[in-house]
This record gives C-alpha cells, sequence and structure tokens, in this order.
C-alpha cells in the first residue's frame, strides 16, 4: 500500500461521502451536538449544591406560606411542591426530593410537621437546614449568623461543569459510534462480494484495510475536531493545551479506524453494524466514563473501565480540560489507545485473511 | 437473545455497579474552631455512625488550602462571630454537609431537632431497582423497533401484496402481525421482570397494575416505533435514525441517569415521552409497594395509550396502502 493509495482513500471513502451525504452529516455533526447539550445539562444537575424539598401544603394558609417562603429563601434549599401525599412520598422514595414536608391541616409556627425522609445521604443534612429554617419562622436567623460560603478552586457553575465534561464525553463516545458504525463499510464489501473480486485483483488484504481504515480514521477526527471547535466557541469550553489535545484526537481517530476494521470483519452484516454497533459503542461509553465520571463509581469498577479505550481517552481530555495537563502529561494515554487501535486493526486483518483462507479452501 | 435479555442484564448491572459506591459514602472534612472541635458531629446525629472524618485545622489558610489540594472534601471554620464553609466547586455532596453542620454550629443548634415528626418514607429505590427498569424499558423499545422495522420492510417488499392474494383477509393479517409483535414484547418485559426479581431481588410492586402499566408500555413501544419507521428514507438509514431516536428519547427520559440530581426540566421532558412516563410509572409503584393504587399509574398509562393508539392507527393504515397495491395488482 502506498501513500497515494491513502490519500486516495481519504478523498474517496471521507471527505467525499460527507459532502455528497446529508444524511450522514446530520448524524456524524449534529446529533453530537445535541447529545452534548442535553447529557451536559443532566450532568450539571448533580453539581447543583442545593437540596430540594418535597412540601406538600393542603390548606395554603398564611402561616404555612410563610414558613415556606423561609425555608425556600435559604439558598442551600430548593421547594417542589406537591398535590398528594402518595406522590410526595413516591417522590422521597425515588430520590427526587431529600426530604418530604407535610403541614398539617391546622398549623401554626413552632407546630410539629410530619417529615418523610429517605435513606439517601442528602437526608440528614436537608433535614437539618429545613429544621432551622422552620426555627427561624420562629426566631429569625440574623445576617451574621449565616454562614458565609467560601469558594476556592474552580469557579465554574454546575451547567459549565456539566457541560465541561459532556463536550469531551460525548466526543469520545461519538467517535466509537462512528467507528463502529463505519464497520458497515467492510462489511458491505463481504456482503455484496466486491471484497473477493478486489482480492482478485494484486491488492492485498492490507490494502483494502488501509483504505477503509483510513476511510473512518478520517470521519471520526472530521467529526471530533467539529465537536471540539464548535463546543469551544459556543460553550466556551476550555480543551487545554493545544497540542495535547490534538494528538489525543488523532489517537481516538485511530481507535475508530481500529473498530471499523475489528468488527466489519466480525459483523454478519450492516444491519448488525447499524444496530448492535450503537448499542456496543454505549456499553465501551458507559465503562469508559462518556456518562459519568469514572472517579464516581466503585474503584474497581474503575479499573474495568479501562479495558474500552473510551476510559483512557477520557483520562486524557479531562487532565487536559480541567487539571491543566500538558501534552507530556497524557503521552501514556495516548501510547495506550495507538495500542489498542493497532491491535484491533491486526485482529481484523488475522480475521480477514483467516475467513479467506477458508473460503479458498472449500472452493 | 442478546438484545432482548442479555444486554439488558448486562448493562443493568453495569450502571447499578457504578451508582452503588453512594451506600458507601466517606468524606473527611476539615474544621477549624477554638471550643470543642467535635462538637459538630454530636449536633448532626445522622453523621455519628458514618464515615465522616473530622480533620481539625488550627487556622482558617490551612484549611482552605486543604480544600484546595484535596486533602479534604471541604472545610467548616467555626468559633468566630459567624461560621464560614469552604467549599471546591467540584464536589457538591460534602460542600451540602458542610453547610448543614455550619448552621448547626451556629446558634440553631440550640433550636434544631423540635418540630419535625420524621416519618420514614418507606425505603429507597437501590440504584439496581431504578436501572433494572430503566433497561428492561430501553431494550424493549429497541426489540419492539427491530420487529416493526422487519414489519415495513415486509410492506416495502410487497410480501403483503403476495398475503393479499392467499384466502387470509387484510385484518386477519395485521391483527397476527400485530399480535405477535406484542407478544414478543410482553414476553421479553415479563422475563426481564422474573431475572430482575430473582437474581437482584428488584420488587416490582403490585403485580396486576405492574402487568397493565406493562401491556401500555408495549403498546406504546410499538406505537412508537410505527411513527418512526415511516420516516421515507432507505432500510439502512432507517435502522440508523431508529437506534439514534431511542437512545435520545432514553437520554430525555432520564433512563441514563439516576434520579436524585437530574435537573427539573427532565421531569417536564419526560413526561412528554412514553418511556420517561413508563419510568415513571415502574418506579412510583416500585417505591410506593402496597400503598400504590390506579391512581399512582392514571397518567403514564393515559399518555402511553395515546401514543400506542395513533402509532399503531398510523401503522395500519400504511399496511393497508401496501394490501390495496397487492390488490390493484392482481387486478
Amino acid at each position: 500500500m502506498t501513500a497515494r493509495h491513502v490519500w486516495a482513500a481519504f478523498g474517496v471513502v471521507g471527505a467525499a461521502r460527507l459532502r455528497r451525504n446529508r444524511f450522514v452529516v446530520a448524524v456524524h455533526f449534529l446529533l453530537p451536538l445535541v447529545f452534548i447539550g442535553v447529557v451536559g445539562v443532566a450532568l450539571g444537575g448533580y453539581g447543583d449544591p442545593t437540596f430540594v424539598i418535597g412540601v406538600l401544603d393542603s390548606t395554603g394558609t398564611a402561616d404555612t406560606e410563610r414558613a415556606i417562603a423561609t425555608i425556600e429563601a435559604d439558598p442551600d434549599l430548593r421547594v417542589r411542591r406537591y398535590d398528594d401525599d402518595t406522590s410526595l412520598r413516591g417522590a422521597v422514595l425515588r430520590g427526587r426530593v431529600a426530604v418530604g414536608i407535610v403541614f398539617p391541616d391546622v398549623w401554626r409556627p413552632g407546630d410539629d410537621v410530619k417529615v418523610y425522609a429517605g435513606e439517601g445521604e442528602s437526608a440528614v443534612p436537608a433535614l437539618t437546614l429545613v429544621d432551622a429554617g422552620l426555627a427561624a419562622d420562629r426566631a429569625p436567623v440574623t445576617a451574621a449568623e449565616l454562614p458565609t460560603v467560601v469558594a476556592v478552586g474552580s469557579q465554574l457553575s454546575s451547567l459549565q461543569v456539566g457541560l465541561g465534561y459532556a463536550a469531551p464525553a460525548m466526543t469520545v463516545q461519538f467517535a466509537i459510534v462512528t467507528g463502529l458504525v463505519l464497520s458497515s463499510t467492510l462489511v458491505e464489501l463481504r456482503e455484496r462480494g466486491f471484497l473477493a473480486r478486489i482480492l482478485a485483483t494484486p491488492s492485498a488484504v492490507r490494502d483494502v484495510l488501509g483504505q477503509v481504515g483510513a476511510g473512518s480514521w478520517q470521519a471520526a477526527f472530521a467529526q471530533a475536531v467539529f465537536l471540539i471547535v464548535v463546543t469551544s466557541l459556543a460553550f466556551s469550553i476550555e480543551w487545554g493545551d493545544l497540542l495535547g489535545v490534538t494528538l489525543v484526537t488523532v489517537a481516538l481517530a485511530g481507535v475508530a479506524m481500529g473498530l471499523s476494521v475489528a468488527f466489519g470483519t466480525l459483523f454478519r452484516g450492516t444491519r448488525q453494524a447499524y444496530t448492535l454497533g450503537p448499542l456496543l459503542a454505549v456499553i465501551l461509553g458507559m465503562l469508559g466514563g462518556t456518562f459519568w465520571p469514572l472517579r464516581i463509581v466503585p474503584a474497581p469498577l474503575a479499573v474495568l473501565g479501562h479495558v474500552s479505550p473510551a476510559a483512557w481517552a477520557m483520562d486524557a481530555y479531562t487532565a487536559l480540560e480541567f487539571y491543566d495537563a500538558s501534552w507530556v502529561d497524557v503521552l501514556a494515554d495516548i501510547g495506550v489507545l495507538w495500542v489498542m487501535a493497532l491491535t484491533l486493526v491486526t485482529l481484523g486483518a488475522l480475521q480477514l485473511r483467516g475467513t479467506l483462507h477458508l473460503r479458498r479452501l472449500a472452493a | 437473545m442478546l438484545v432482548g435479555l442479555v444486554l439488558p442484564v448486562v448493562l443493568t448491572v453495569l450502571i447499578a455497579a457504578a451508582f452503588s459506591r453512594e451506600e458507601s459514602f466517606a468524606m473527611r472534612l476539615g474544621i477549624t474552631a477554638t471550643g470543642d472541635t467535635l462538637s459538630a458531629r454530636v449536633v448532626v446525629p445522622g453523621y455519628a455512625e458514618d464515615p465522616v472524618e473530622l480533620i481539625p485545622f488550627n487556622d482558617r489558610a490551612a484549611a482552605s488550602a486543604a480544600v484546595e489540594s484535596g486533602h479534604v472534601d471541604a472545610a467548616v471554620v467555626v468559633g468566630g462571630p459567624a461560621p464560614a464553609v469552604i467549599v471546591n466547586g467540584y464536589r457538591p455532596v460534602p460542600a451540602r454537609v458542610a453547610r448543614a453542620i455550619a448552621y448547626l454550629s451556629a446558634e440553631d443548634a440550640a433550636r434544631a431537632g423540635s418540630h419535625v415528626q420524621l416519618v420514614s418514607a418507606g425505603g429507597k429505590i437501590r440504584p439496581l431497582d431504578y436501572f433494572a427498569i430503566s433497561m428492561t424499558i430501553l431494550f424493549l423499545t429497541f426489540l419492539i423497533w427491530g420487529a416493526v422495522r422487519s414489519f415495513q420492510e415486509e410492506k416495502e417488499g410487497r410480501m403483503l401484496a403476495r398475503l393479499a392474494a392467499t384466502p387470509s383477509r387484510p385484518h386477519e393479517i395485521l391483527a397476527g402481525k400485530y399480535g405477535a409483535m406484542f407478544a414478543l414484547g410482553l414476553v421479553q418485559v415479563g422475563v426481564l421482570i422474573a431475572v430482575s426479581g430473582l437474581v437482584f431481588g428488584v420488587n416490582w410492586g403490585q403485580p396486576l397494575l405492574v402487568a397493565v402499566l406493562a401491556l401500555a408500555t408495549v403498546g406504546a413501544a410499538l406505537g412508537v416505533a410505527s411513527i418512526l419507521v415511516t420516516v421515507p428514507v432507505r432500510p439502512e438509514r432507517r435502522a440508523l435514525i431508529g437506534m439514534v431516536s431511542m437512545f435520545l428519547l432514553a437520554v430525555l427520559g432520564g433512563q441514563f441517569f439516576p434520579p436524585e440530581g437530574l435537573p427539573d426540566v427532565f421531569d417536564r421532558i419526560a413526561r412528554f415521552t412514553p418511556n420517561g412516563q413508563a419510568l415513571f410509572g415502574f418506579t412510583n409503584l416500585a417505591a410506593l409497594g402496597k400503598a400504590s393504587t390506579f391512581g399512582t399509574i392514571a397518567e403514564p398509562l393515559a399518555v402511553m395509550s395515546a401514543v400506542a393508539c395513533v402509532g399503531i392507527l398510523l401503522g395500519v393504515v400504511s399496511a393497508r396502502r401496501a394490501f390495496e397495491i397487492g390488490d390493484g395488482a392482481a387486478k
């Protein structure tokens, strides 16, 4: 295989395909942006430092409204109202609220209230704040008594943190999706008998795999670069050291290339590539921390997660973005990504050679 | 078998394991005080036996440096005119706990604990329970999507037109097709409920209400798939559109995230998605157990039934056209 073949593949399989096909453009470029937005908002919620307090106030007297207003005035508490006892209790049990307050039909400041508490970690601190709030309704706390909050380290809002994590996470996730879905190219060549015909010419297996892999690499790289640029501009995300980000992205695209080659020899039809491909990608992503940070999961699962290339790519991207790492700091992650990519390509080549050999024997 | 049973179980275990760390919650909290530094532990009785380790610091600057370096998760400064909390923006839970302790270390402590009658809500939905329900719904949609797509390909491949030439009537053929897809979905849901109950101890709630909700969920999955399949694109693209749409609906419905910290906006969006309604209904049934009534699932039933009716009607109309093409060709 010459460099000319590879560049030809770049043009034919990659850019030209994307230029011609608006559907592919939508799936590869716009859809990840939608996911970044949705996942970013979702993850941002977990960084919100307020407790949600469920309230059932069936009477709505001036006393209860004032007590609720006092609780709402606490910057650490958010009130969500419920219409009936069952809904409130269900919300506590599902963890949607930290505790649920039920005001009785007749309530005056200083009277008891029923409070549903779940078993989550938020219940006790939320309860203490509610209690203090209800006490304050009787004997207001002065501003001097309130604790002042001093933030050190990152001053980002929870939404910024959510989007900041979701941007590299979905870039990694969609690179893997792209690699697995583009395995359909090789599957199609096999299915339609083109591969056998191509290999009847002087072309070798490595030429075909090189061209298919180069196309996948290009698509994944273009997609990742697009997402990095757009999220930088639209969401003000600072990805970190440019050389580091570039090297990680090149290696990530290499993994997509490896996946397209390896699974292109394994999937039995294009339908499998389109249905099982995204599913496998999601499993690899979940293992590797594209839906939640691996630092929140139990240690054994975090270790196991590193069987997925997503974990190494996420380690590198988050180190560059959140911890000001330089390209030297992420070289180990990049190295592992390339080992994974080349292993996948090799496995694909061996599998394809094996299949072709068996066919020749059968013939 | 893989998509229907193996992958849902694998993903349930994977996601539940990822979020199981909450049950072994531990944190290191810095505290600076001139008096009794351990008083905070006394005034927060819920944490007396929990692994909240209090690390004393001599001054505020040392505590602040420890928070910034990650040596402690947050710090409380008491003993001055007003308490202060030092937090790091990336660690919301320790920040919450520190703030609660700081409130109580102030004069609020003397007043606290006198006006609440604490009532246990009756337990807690474990991550395993939540994600067993979530993955059952997700993979039901995948399975039904595959079945509906195959049916669509039969329509486009003129299989229905050929069937129209047999003695079977169109409505009999359609009833057989939709009945088989419905039964397939019900079997999958039934097996996953049984497996998650027996292997993981997931309590799905009152059997009769669970059965009614399962019927509506399968119907809604059939409805959504029947609507999506009408997108006029090539079959391979249709497969991809379907998978991507299912994932997007799942993310919007909150199926990949535990409910504790999910922003309120997802509550509102999920109510407009059939999968979000199914998740809401099943988790409420699991949470409330014997206390659940038909009213608990009234909203999910109404929304999902509407989606099922619209989608299946659309599918039937499209199939009848395929039959008419067959009739026309025969004449």
